[in-house]
């Protein structure tokens, strides 16, 4: 007879057997001889209630807690890919990358990344990226507060300070390329429609994540302005900001340059989003 | 005493911002984890705005799940200094957590495992908690959890285990009554004999909630309203404990705040039959 495990082999043994991705049954038909002799000594039982089902009950809670995380966290992500498709990579995720983290709610921290090598970014187009976008709106939910600036910042700039001014964002300002439109999908799924089929050629659709007021959204931004919002996002000058939005459209070169009145359109637009928190001169 | 609360959830927090928590009860418990920011301190945005509010009219107790002192593998330094800066920001009334385990090779399982009741553990449990309570600076509050494995190598009830985890680590009890129900159902043992092992001083704080009769064991799923059977524990509970502050969970099929208030109501009710309403300092 073996000697009784230590606890930290109980506490191994336990955690091999309730994180096994098929269950309890699976896992001790895997199992070495040592861990079923263990698994057997080590934990009681009663005749209506067995040791492979009070450990499937553990098994059952560490799965679907996980599960519904990330089916909370990804709801986009959730609908297309479809009920079966999404066990099975919530699975394989699961399985694959154990949380890491105290806080649940960080665990789907690498879910996007995890969905650009796994064979359903085959079969479901732009699925990785959409990911990326449901974890910033995640992540911008409890971002640390900055208190964001008013239109008076800006008429409070002396003219010649424009040119090299520099915007500041919050923290949880993001803007993200997706081949396909997060929130026309998104509204599809809250008005209950299926999925849409796969599509044949992605397209470029931009979507800036933010928060104003404690309430997290997300919008659609058109190209000329995602050129200058991710100029501002990435440092630039005003100048450069201007310059980036005038820039020929990689996707529609026949597309006009935004007028003046536009940009002061995006301007006031971003400072009633909260999306300013800081006007820097480089005088 | 604080008196009796409601676990603070999502499907509040608009009654919350609102200012109308603090008007129907005496106190709330948060989920400590759930105010962790992603810098490493308290949150931003709504979460903060709501506990702030909450925190202006009424007590907030931090009630943590991932502590699990039971895990052979210390708290990590970065938790509790998280944990840390939270108390330091919201100025909970209390922290507590479950004596469980939850971690291993540096996963973790978001679940509170049971415990082998034997000295090793025991000797793992207080080291940790200690720990825990030199971090944070003041005494933690540990929950008995819902189980349903236990171990050949246990050497002593779980009464007898969490009594002296808390007089070795010189900690306080948080008696989940409903947990009582669900272990004494799976493992075959008296609830009565379960009270009768613990030390009235160390006792703090009592949790109310709901489970599921799954046919071959109860699960602990805080779906529904306090039963019968716990709510009758409780007022053996508050006889031999005398007044104690207590808290109603509601986790799945979170009902409207009204729901939850009146179970609320119907602790102090109990309480206020047997004469446990003594307020004061915890």
């Amino acid at each position: 007879m073996s000697p009784p495990l230590s606890l930290r082999e109980l506490q191994a043994l336990f955690w091999e057997a309730v994180r096994h991705p098929i269950g309890i049954d699976a896992f001790l038909d895997e199992a070495s001889e040592a861990q079923r002799a263990a698994f057997e000594t080590e934990l009681e039982q009663t005749a209506a209630f067995s040791r492979r089902q009070r450990m499937t009950v553990y098994a059952e809670s560490y799965f679907w807690r996980l599960f519904d995380v990330l089916s909370d966290q990804y709801r986009v992500v959730t609908w297309l890919s479809g009920k079966t498709r999404f066990h099975n990579l919530v699975t394989d995720f699961v399985w694959e990358q154990p949380s890491a983290s105290a806080n649940v709610r960080r665990f789907g921290a690498g879910f996007a990344a995890y969905i650009a090598q796994h064979a359903i970014a085959d079969e479901v187009t732009g699925l990785a990226a959409l990911a990326g976008v449901e974890r910033c709106i995640v992540d911008a939910l409890d971002a640390p507060n900055v208190t964001t600036v008013g239109a008076d910042a800006l008429t409070h700039q002396p003219p010649e300070a424009w040119p090299t001014m520099r915007l500041v964002a919050p923290p949880w300002v993001r803007l993200l390329r997706t081949p396909r439109s997060y929130p026309r999908l998104d509204d599809a799924r809250r008005r209950g429609e299926d999925p849409p089929a796969a599509l044949a050629s992605p397209g470029v659709h931009h979507v800036l994540i933010a928060r104003a007021g404690n309430e997290v959204f997300h919008r659609s931004v058109a190209p000329a302005e995602a050129r200058a919002l991710r100029a501002m996002l990435d440092g630039a000058s005003f100048e450069q900001i201007c310059a980036a939005a005038a820039a020929p459209d990689p996707i529609d070169a026949g597309a006009d340059a935004p007028s003046p009145a536009a940009v002061v359109g995006w301007l006031r637009g971003w400072l009633e989003s909260e999306l300013i928190c800081a006007v820097r001169s480089d005088r | 005493m604080l008196g009796h609360g409601v676990g603070l959830r999502l499907a509040h927090y608009d009654r919350a911002l609102a200012g109308d928590v603090g008007q129907q009860v005496d106190w709330v418990e948060a989920i400590s984890e759930n105010f962790f920011g992603s810098g490493g301190g308290p949150p931003g945005g709504r979460p903060r705005a709501v506990l702030e509010r909450v925190r202006q009219d009424i007590p907030v107790v931090l009630h943590g799940v991932s502590l699990g002192p039971g895990s052979v593998d210390p708290p990590a330094a970065e938790y509790l200094q998280t944990l840390r800066a939270v108390c330091d920001w919201i100025e909970p009334a209390w922290v507590s957590d479950h004596l469980c385990w939850g971690r291993s090779g540096g996963h973790n399982s978001h679940d509170l495992l049971p415990l082998p009741y034997t000295e090793e553990a025991l000797a793992v449990a207080v080291r940790h908690i200690e720990v825990a309570q030199q971090a944070l600076g003041r005494q933690l509050v540990v929950e008995n959890v819902s189980s349903y494995v236990s171990f050949t190598a246990s050497a002593m009830s779980e009464w007898e285990f969490l009594s002296e985890v808390a007089r070795r680590a010189d900690c306080l009890i948080l008696l989940d009554l409903n947990n009582i129900i669900v272990s004494a159902n799976n493992h075959g043992f008296a609830p009565a004999d379960y009270l009768e092992g613990i030390d009235p001083a160390r006792v703090r704080q009592f949790h109310l909630a709901n489970h599921t009769d799954a046919g071959t064991h109860r699960f602990d799923d805080h779906k529904g309203p306090v039963p019968d059977a716990v709510w009758t524990l409780y007022e053996d509970a508050l006889s031999r404990f005398g007044p104690v502050s207590s808290l109603v969970e509601w986790d799945q099929d979170v009902p409207d705040f009204e729901t939850l208030v009146a179970q609320r109501n119907e602790a102090e009710r109990r309480a206020n039959r047997i004469g446990a309403t003594q307020r004061g300092p915890a």
